[in-house]
């Protein structure tokens, strides 16, 4: 992903003047935006900078922190405006906090509404910024089964060195959770001593989802996030594969991990 | 807190712990690794308490009881470890230290772990039946959740992210003289 680093700011102000005046006609087109931005269902707001947190609580500082590989930077993702700026070419626009930048699939993307003048009937921002261009949810890729392949060689040639016997059920069960749960980001992929695999995103101590993969249908999750009040949140126990999306939810993480 | 006999090492020292080798990938630690387990007959010389049972701890080795450069302390390490290592495996480098700022960053406020955050490191070098060393530069973290305990694998994941450096567990082959 290429971005712009230097942000200062006057464009949180400016964007949120832009955002303010578009916030009508947003609403609807932004929620067919990219998918990690949707909130649940029966929620208007398009804002999605946490679940629960109008635009007006975000703080300049969020915006400064877009270029930096900081969790829970903020993104801000608008139209782009043609040549002319006489139209914009996608309705999207949101603002959705989001794991740092290499968290983000490759396609995901971040576009800076910019508009270097305003004109006539049309108020835009006054810095041009512009990251990437915005590709549609619906060619965002998962990660597949067939993906983890190499990953699976290996850890097979490990299990013959060090005379473990890797469990082909909890192989079965990471076939499951690639087919039902929509990955954005490849996992790490661990062999664990008793021959099960345990799958781990680790972004940070505050963005990290690992599941060992029992064989039954079950895993052992552990979620570190944290809170809107800035608390650390941990999550273990044992959970059926088919709650995990509800529990990296729960933890805010889907975003950082679910394209859908 | 380890018993009498059992010298106590400053939390800042650099240790290694042993990886397996399906338990690591692009630089990242499964934090299964630092779950203390019941490691048969190593279990039945470690630290014990002062009514004789012994202590769970996480077996690490001590880089600064070693002596040399760095790399000839990791090779000491390699050469007395009374394992078999695999070119696969890995030995991960960390601080007590640094495994309770993990712990205590993401913890902190849950009452039921802080209490868990009371790391130390003691020196327990090994030694056989007829008291001959068998590893010199053996340590344990002490203070961290068994693994049958319900935070056990939180509190390794956390300390996961305080490993500092990954070491090829077998000494890496020079490389060949092109001239030769």
């Amino acid at each position: 992903m290429k971005h712009n680093n230097s942000l200062d700011a006057s464009d949180y102000y400016s964007a949120k003047t832009w955002l303010d005046y578009h916030s009508e006609e947003l609403e609807s087109p932004a929620r067919e935006a990219i998918g990690w931005s949707k909130k649940a269902a029966g929620q208007p707001s398009w804002n999605n900078a946490g679940p629960e947190r109008p635009l007006s609580f975000i703080e300049p500082l969020e915006l400064l922190k877009l270029h930096d590989d900081i969790d829970d930077s903020l993104y801000i993702i608008g139209p782009e405006f043609s040549e002319t700026r006489q139209s914009s070419v996608g309705p999207w626009v949101m603002v959705a906090a989001a794991g740092a930048l290499n968290a983000l699939s490759p396609n995901a993307s971040v576009i800076y509404p910019h508009c270097n003048e305003p004109i006539a009937g049309h108020r835009g921002l006054p810095h041009a910024r512009t990251f990437i261009s915005y590709s549609s949810p619906e060619t965002n890729p998962h990660v597949t089964y067939a993906a983890l392949s190499p990953r699976i060689d290996e850890l097979r040639a490990v299990a013959l060195e060090e005379e473990i016997t890797v469990s082909e059920t909890s192989l079965a069960d990471l076939k499951s959770l690639m087919e039902t749960c929509k990955f954005r980001e490849v996992p790490s992929l661990f062999l664990l001593d008793n021959g099960n695999i345990k799958t781990a995103w680790r972004h940070s101590i505050d963005r990290h989802a690992s599941f060992e993969l029992l064989g039954n249908g079950n895993c052992k999750p552990v979620i570190l996030s944290r809170g809107e009040n800035g608390i650390g949140n941990h999550l273990h126990g044992i959970a059926s594969l088919t709650a995990i999306p509800d529990l990296l939810r729960a933890a805010r993480l889907d975003q950082w991990l679910l394209t859908a | 807190m380890a018993s009498d006999g059992i010298t106590a090492l400053p939390n800042e020292s650099r240790v290694l712990r042993h990886v397996p080798g399906g338990r690591h990938q692009d630089g990242k630690v499964d934090g299964s690794v630092f779950v203390p387990q019941v490691d048969g007959q190593v279990f039945q010389l470690r630290a014990k308490l002062s009514d004789g049972t012994p202590e769970l701890g996480l077996s690490v080795a001590s880089l600064e009881l070693a002596t040399g450069s760095d790399q000839e302390r990791i090779t000491q390490v390699r050469t007395t470890i009374p394992k078999t290592l695999k070119a696969a495996q890995r030995f991960a480098e960390l601080t007590v230290d640094g495994a309770i700022a993990k712990v205590r960053h993401h913890l902190a406020g849950d009452a039921d772990l802080e209490k868990l955050c009371g790391l130390s490191l003691a020196h327990t070098p090994i030694l056989n039946e007829d008291g001959e060393m068998i590893f010199a530069l053996h340590c344990d973290v002490l203070g961290l959740p068994p693994a049958v305990s319900t935070y056990s694998a939180t509190v390794g994941e956390a300390i996961s992210y305080a490993v500092t450096a990954l070491h090829p567990a077998v000494e890496p082959s020079p490389e060949p003289d092109p001239e030769k």
